[in-house]
C-alpha cells in the first residue's frame, strides 16, 4: 500500500520515520533481501494491505507484539551478515532480547533529546556524553544500566574506566551482539582486548610476569575496584596471595640510632621499620610489573626481579 | 580533600534551525522498487554553552581522575549539526568540557548510502600518582633502606587522544559485497613516575620524572560479503606502537658490603656505579597484525552456523620477540520447536611465544676470599646462571560450550548452561588448568517496560587453576630456629637455597565459585524508577598444598530515581560493599 497509505493513519511514525537511517536506504540495500517489499514501511512490517482495509492490528507484523525470535529474524534479514553475525547464541539473544529492546526504528534525532531527559544523574553531571546513536532508545551507559544494574555501584567506585565521565561507553569493550569470545569486542583473549588501548604493556616481554601473560582479570576488575589502578586488592595484599613477603618483614632491629643522609639520626619509625618498608607496596620497587625488557641487577635472580 | 563543584549552569541549546523542518516531503511510492528522488537538503543545529568550577584544596586525581577539574571556572559548550544534501547526509556532534584534555568530536557522512564514514575524537585527562616513596625510609639502620625522589614537587598527569575513523564502500552494482576501511590513532602525552631500584649496597629505590609520547595507530580493512545463506566477512588488522620519549636512565650503586663497605659483592651484580647511567622503565616499540575471517551460514530448521578464524602476530620490535596465535571457533544455533533454543560453542587457540637465550652478566668478584670468582664458579650448586627464557605465554586453550533457553513465556527466559574449559600451558609450572561451569539465568520483564528483573546463578569447579607454586615457606621448613627449638639446616645458606626449600603453593584463583547477580527495576511511570540489585561471589581454593584461600564478596544496593520535571531529576543510591579473604600470609623469619 505504500508508506503514504501507512502515514495517513500513523502520521507521526511516519513523520519519524522519514527522518530516520531506514528512510535513507537506496534499493539496492534491500535488494533481494526484505520479504515483501524493498522501500518503506512494508519491507519491515509486511504487506499492509488488509491491515489497512479493516484495521485490524493482527494483520500487520507488530514489533510490541511479535515474539523475539521473529522481530530479530526480520532486523537479521538486513543486519544479519555485518552488526548480528554473531547474534544468535549471544547472551542477549538467548536472554529472549530482542532487537528493538535496546533500538527505536522510528525515532529522530529530536527523540534523541527527549530520551535524554530521562537519563539519570550521571548524564546531568557529565553533560558532554555522547549522545545515543545507532537509533538507542538511551545513551550508554545508561541504557545497558537499565538491565545490568549490578554494575552501576562498581562504575561508582574509586577507581573505574572512565564510563560515567561519557569518555567511553559499556561497548567500547562489550560487543553486545555476540561475539566468539564472551560478549567481549575481540575475536583473540580477554587480554587482547585490554591490550587495544593498553598497548605499551603488550610485550611480548624478555622477563615475563606469569599471571600477566596469563589473564589481567587475575589482578584487575575492569568494572571499577576501591583499590587503585582497577586491582582487585590494595597492595601488598595482592601480591601477598601468590608470592611470600620478603624476609625483612619480619626483622625487629633498626632502632637506634643510624645516619641518614638527609642528616637526620634516629629512625622515627622504631621497630615497625622493616615492616613499613618491605610491607607497604611492592610496586616501588618491582615497579615493571607488566614486564620488561631489561634485566634486574642481581646475577642469582638471573635479572628476573622485574625492577628496571 | 573537600572538593566542591559550583556554578554547573548550563545554558541550554540555543537551537539554530537553518533550513525548514527535516520532515522532507516524499513523493508517492511506488509499487515497484525504483530510484527514489532526492529529498530536499535541509541543515539543522544547535549550539550550547554554560559554565563549571571546580574548588578544592588537594591533589584533584583523588576525586576526579579522569576530568578537567582545575581549579577554577571555566567555559564549557557543545554543538550539533545534521541534515542533507540530496542523498549525503551528515551529522556533528561536538562538546568541551573548558579544557583542552576534554573534547568529544562525532562526525558521520553517508553519501548515497556509497560510501559511509564515520570520524569519532575523544580526548580525556588521566591523573596519575605520584609516590614519594617515603615509607622506604622507614627502615634505615645498619642496613640501609632508601629512597631518592628526584622530582618530589612533579605532579603527574597524561591526556589520552584518540581518533577514530571507520568507512564502509559498497558498490550498488554488487550490492552484496562491501569494503570497510578503519583507522585508529591513539596518543598519551604527559608526565609520569619512573621507578627503578639498586640492590647494592642497600635497597635504593630512584624515582623520577619520565616523559609520555604514547603512539598507537591501527589501519584496518576488510570485505564483507553474502552469498545466498553465505555471509563472509575477511578483516586485515595492522597496529603499531611506540613510545616517543626517552627513556629515563639512572647510575646504579655501587656494590659493596652494606655494613663493611667491603667490594665483596661485585660478581652478584650484573651493573652498577662504574657501568654510568643506564636506561630503565624501556618501553618496546610493538607491531601487531591480524587477520581475520568469519563465516556464517544458514542451515535447515532455522539453525545458523557461525565459523571464524584469526592468526595473529605481535613482535616486541626492540627484542625481535614474537608470539604468534591461532584462533578457530564454531558455533551452532537453533531453535527446538517454539520454545525452546540450543547453541553449541567450540573455541581453540593456539599460542605460541618465541623462546630466548638470557645471557647473564657475570662479573668478577674484586675483593675479599671471592676475588677473581663469578658466582656461579663459587656456588656451583646453584647451577648454570645462564638460562633459556620459555616464552610463558606459549598455550593451548580449549572451550566447549552448550546452552539451552526455554522461554515458557513471551519475553521470559530461563537458561540453563555448561561451559567445559582447558588451557594447556606450554612453559609453566601449572600445565594445565580445567574449569566446568554451570549456570542459570532467569529473565522476566513486562511488555511496557514498567518493570524487569534478571537474576542469574553461576558454579564454577575447576581443577589446577593458576598458582605460583612452590612460592613460600611453611611451618614446617623455618629457615631460622624458633627458641630451643634444634638448628635449622637452612641456617647461613644462600638464598638460593632457601628459596629451592620453599613448599606452600600459594594462588589467588578459586578451585570452586559459587556467583549470584541479580537486578530488578520497576518504572511505574516515565519519570520514576526503583531499582535493586546484589552481587555475590564466594572463591574458594581449598586444593592449596599448605593452606586454604578464600575471597567472598557481597555487593547489595538500590536507586530510586525521579524526574519531577523533563529538565530536573533527582537519583539516590546507596550501595554496599563487603569483602572478605582468607590467604596464607608468609614472612620467614630470617636475618638475611
Amino acid at each position: 500500500v505504500g508508506t503514504e497509505t501507512c502515514s495517513a493513519c500513523h502520521a507521526e511514525l511516519g513523520a519519524q520515520f522519514q527522518q530516520s537511517v531506514h528512510a535513507r536506504l537506496a534499493e539496492f540495500e534491500t535488494r533481494n533481501r526484505t520479504r515483501h517489499a524493498t522501500h518503506g514501511c512494508e519491507s519491515c512490517h509486511g504487506l499492509g494491505s488488509k491491515h489497512a482495509e479493516t484495521g485490524d492490528v493482527a494483520l500487520i507484523f507488530s514489533f510490541k507484539k511479535e515474539e523475539a525470535r521473529e522481530i530479530n529474524s526480520t532486523c537479521l534479514t538486513c543486519h544479519g551478515e555485518k552488526t548480528g553475525h554473531d547474534w544468535a547464541g549471544s547472551d542477549h539473544a538467548l536472554n529472549g532480547m530482542n532487537c528493538v529492546d535496546c533500538h527505536r526504528i522510528h525515532q529522530s534525532r529530536r527523540t534523541f533529546a527527549g530520551a535524554d531527559k530521562e537519563l539519570g544523574v550521571m548524564r546531568a553531571l557529565h553533560g558532554n556524553a555522547p549522545p545515543p546513536k545507532n537509533s538507542l532508545i538511551k545513551a550508554e551507559p545508561q541504557l545497558c544500566l537499565e538491565c545490568h544494574r549490578e554494575k552501576t555501584a562498581q562504575m561508582l567506585l574509586t577507581s573505574h574506566h572512565p564510563v560515567r565521565e561519557g569518555k567511553m561507553q559499556c561497548s567500547s569493550c562489550h560487543q553486545v551482539h555476540g561475539s566468539p569470545e564472551r560478549q567481549l569486542r575481540t575475536e583473540e583473549r580477554a587480554n587482547d582486548l585490554c591490550l587495544q588501548c593498553h598497548t605499551a604493556k603488550q610485550g611480548p616481554f624478555v622477563f615475563e610476569h606469569p599471571p600477566v601473560v596469563d589473564n589481567c582479570l587475575t589482578c584487575h576488575e575492569p568494572h571499577g575496584t576501591i583499590a587503585n589502578n582497577l586491582l582487585r586488592q590494595n597492595e601488598p595484599f595482592l601480591c601477598l596471595q601468590c608470592h611470600e613477603a620478603h624476609f625483612h618483614v619480619g626483622r625487629s632491629g633498626a632502632t637506634g640510632p643510624v645516619s641518614l643522609p638527609s642528616g637526620g639520626s634516629t629512625n622515627p619509625y622504631g621497630e615497625k621499620g622493616w615492616r613499613t618498608a618491605f610491607g607497604t607496596k611492592c610496586s616501588e620497587c618491582h615497579s615493571q610489573v607488566h614486564g620488561t625488557d631489561l634485566p634486574g641487577q642481581s646475577v642469582p635472580g638471573r635479572g628476573r626481579s622485574l625492577i628496571r | 580533600m573537600i572538593m566542591k563543584k559550583f556554578a554547573l549552569a548550563r545554558i541550554l541549546a540555543v537551537c539554530l534551525a537553518v533550513s525548514p523542518a527535516a520532515g522532507a516531503q516524499q513523493p508517492d511510492l511506488p509499487e515497484k522498487p525504483e530510484p527514489q528522488p532526492a529529498p530536499a537538503s535541509s541543515i539543522h543545529g544547535y549550539v550550547s554553552f554554560g559554565g563549571a568550577g571546580t574548588d578544592r584544596d588537594s591533589y584533584a586525581g583523588r576525586v576526579s581522575e579522569f576530568t578537567a577539574a582545575q581549579q577554577g571556572a571555566r567555559v564549557v559548550g557543545g554543538g550539533a549539526a545534521w541534515g542533507n544534501v540530496g542523498r549525503t547526509y551528515f551529522d556533528f556532534r561536538g562538546a568541551v568540557g573548558g579544557d583542552n584534555r576534554d573534547q568529544d568530536f562525532w562526525f558521520s557522512l553517508d553519501a548515497h548510502r556509497y560510501w559511509r564514514t564515520t570520524i569519532r575524537y575523544t580526548r580525556l585527562p588521566h591523573r596519575l600518582d605520584h609516590d614519594p616513596l617515603d615509607t622506604l625510609d622507614a627502615a634505615k639502620g645498619t642496613i640501609v633502606v632508601r629512597h631518592d625522589d628526584l622530582n618530589p614537587g612533579d605532579v603527574y598527569a597524561i591526556a589520552r587522544g584518540e581518533l577514530e575513523i571507520d568507512s564502509r564502500f559498497t558498490l550498488p552494482q554488487a550490492p552484496n559485497v562491501t569494503f570497510h576501511f578503519g583507522f585508529r590513532d591513539e596518543r598519551r602525552d604527559g608526565h609520569t613516575q619512573a621507578r627503578t631500584l639498586s640492590k647494592c649496597a642497600n635497597c635504593h629505590a630512584t624515582a623520577q620524572t619520565r616523559g609520555v609520547d604514547q603512539v598507537t595507530q591501527d589501519f584496518k580493512a576488510g570485505v564483507s560479503a553474502k552469498f545466498g545463506r553465505l555471509a563472509v566477512e575477511y578483516s586485515y588488522l595492522n597496529r603499531g606502537f611506540r613510545e616517543r620519549a626517552p627513556d629515563p636512565t639512572v647510575v646504579y650503586d655501587l656494590a659493596m658490603h652494606p655494613a663493611t663497605q667491603a667490594r665483596i659483592f661485585d660478581n652478584r651484580i650484573q651493573y652498577q656505579l662504574a657501568d654510568g647511567p643506564l636506561p630503565f622503565n624501556h618501553i618496546p616499540e610493538v607491531r601487531k597484525a591480524s587477520h581475520s575471517v568469519r563465516a556464517r551460514l544458514e542451515m535447515p530448521r532455522e539453525g545458523l552456523l557461525n565459523l571464524s578464524f584469526v592468526r595473529a602476530t605481535a613482535e616486541n620490535e626492540d627484542i625481535g620477540l614474537d608470539v604468534d596465535s591461532m584462533v578457530w571457533s564454531a558455533r551452532y544455533s537453533m531453535p527446538l520447536g517454539k520454545r525452546f533454543f540450543l547453541t553449541a560453542r567450540f573455541r581453540q587457540m593456539q599460542i605460541q611465544g618465541d623462546n630466548l637465550f638470557i645471557d647473564v652478566v657475570e662479573p668478577l668478584a674484586i675483593a675479599g676470599p671471592q676475588v677473581g670468582q663469578p658466582y656461579a664458579q663459587l656456588y656451583p650448586t646453584y647451577g648454570p646462571v645462564d638460562w633459556l627464557r620459555e616464552s610463558e605465554e606459549s598455550r593451548r586453550p580449549t572451550t566447549a560450550e552448550f546452552d539451552f533457553a526455554y522461554r515458557p513465556a513471551r519475553r521470559t527466559t530461563l537458561r540453563a548452561g555448561y561451559v567445559f574449559e582447558q588451557v594447556k600451558r606450554d612453559h609453566f609450572e601449572v600445565y594445565e588448568t580445567t574449569k566446568n561451569v554451570l549456570r542459570l539465568n532467569f529473565t522476566t520483564r513486562s511488555a511496557n517496560r514498567k518493570w524487569w528483573l534478571r537474576t542469574k546463578y553461576q558454579f564454577e569447579d575447576i581443577n589446577d587453576p593458576f598458582t605460583n607454586l612452590n612460592a613460600a615457606f611453611t611451618p614446617v621448613i623455618q629457615p631460622f630456629p624458633s627458641p630451643g627449638s634444634p638448628p635449622s639446616p637452612l641456617l647461613g645458606t644462600q638464598y638460593y637455597t632457601l628459596y629451592r626449600a620453599r613448599q606452600a603453593d600459594l594462588t589467588n584463583q578459586p578451585t570452586r565459585v559459587h556467583s549470584w547477580e541479580y537486578s530488578s527495576t520497576w518504572s511505574p511511570t516515565p519519570r520514576f524508577s526503583l531499582s535493586s540489585h546484589l552481587r555475590w561471589r564466594q572463591n574458594t581454593n581449598d586444593n592449596l598444598n599448605m593452606s586454604d584461600w578464600d575471597n567472598t564478596t557481597l555487593s547489595p544496593g538500590g536507586e530510586i530515581w525521579y524526574a519531577p520535571h523533563p529538565k530536573f531529576s533527582v537519583m539516590a543510591g546507596y550501595y554496599y560493599l563487603r569483602g572478605e579473604g582468607k590467604t596464607l600470609f608468609v614472612i620467614p623469619v630470617f636475618d638475611g
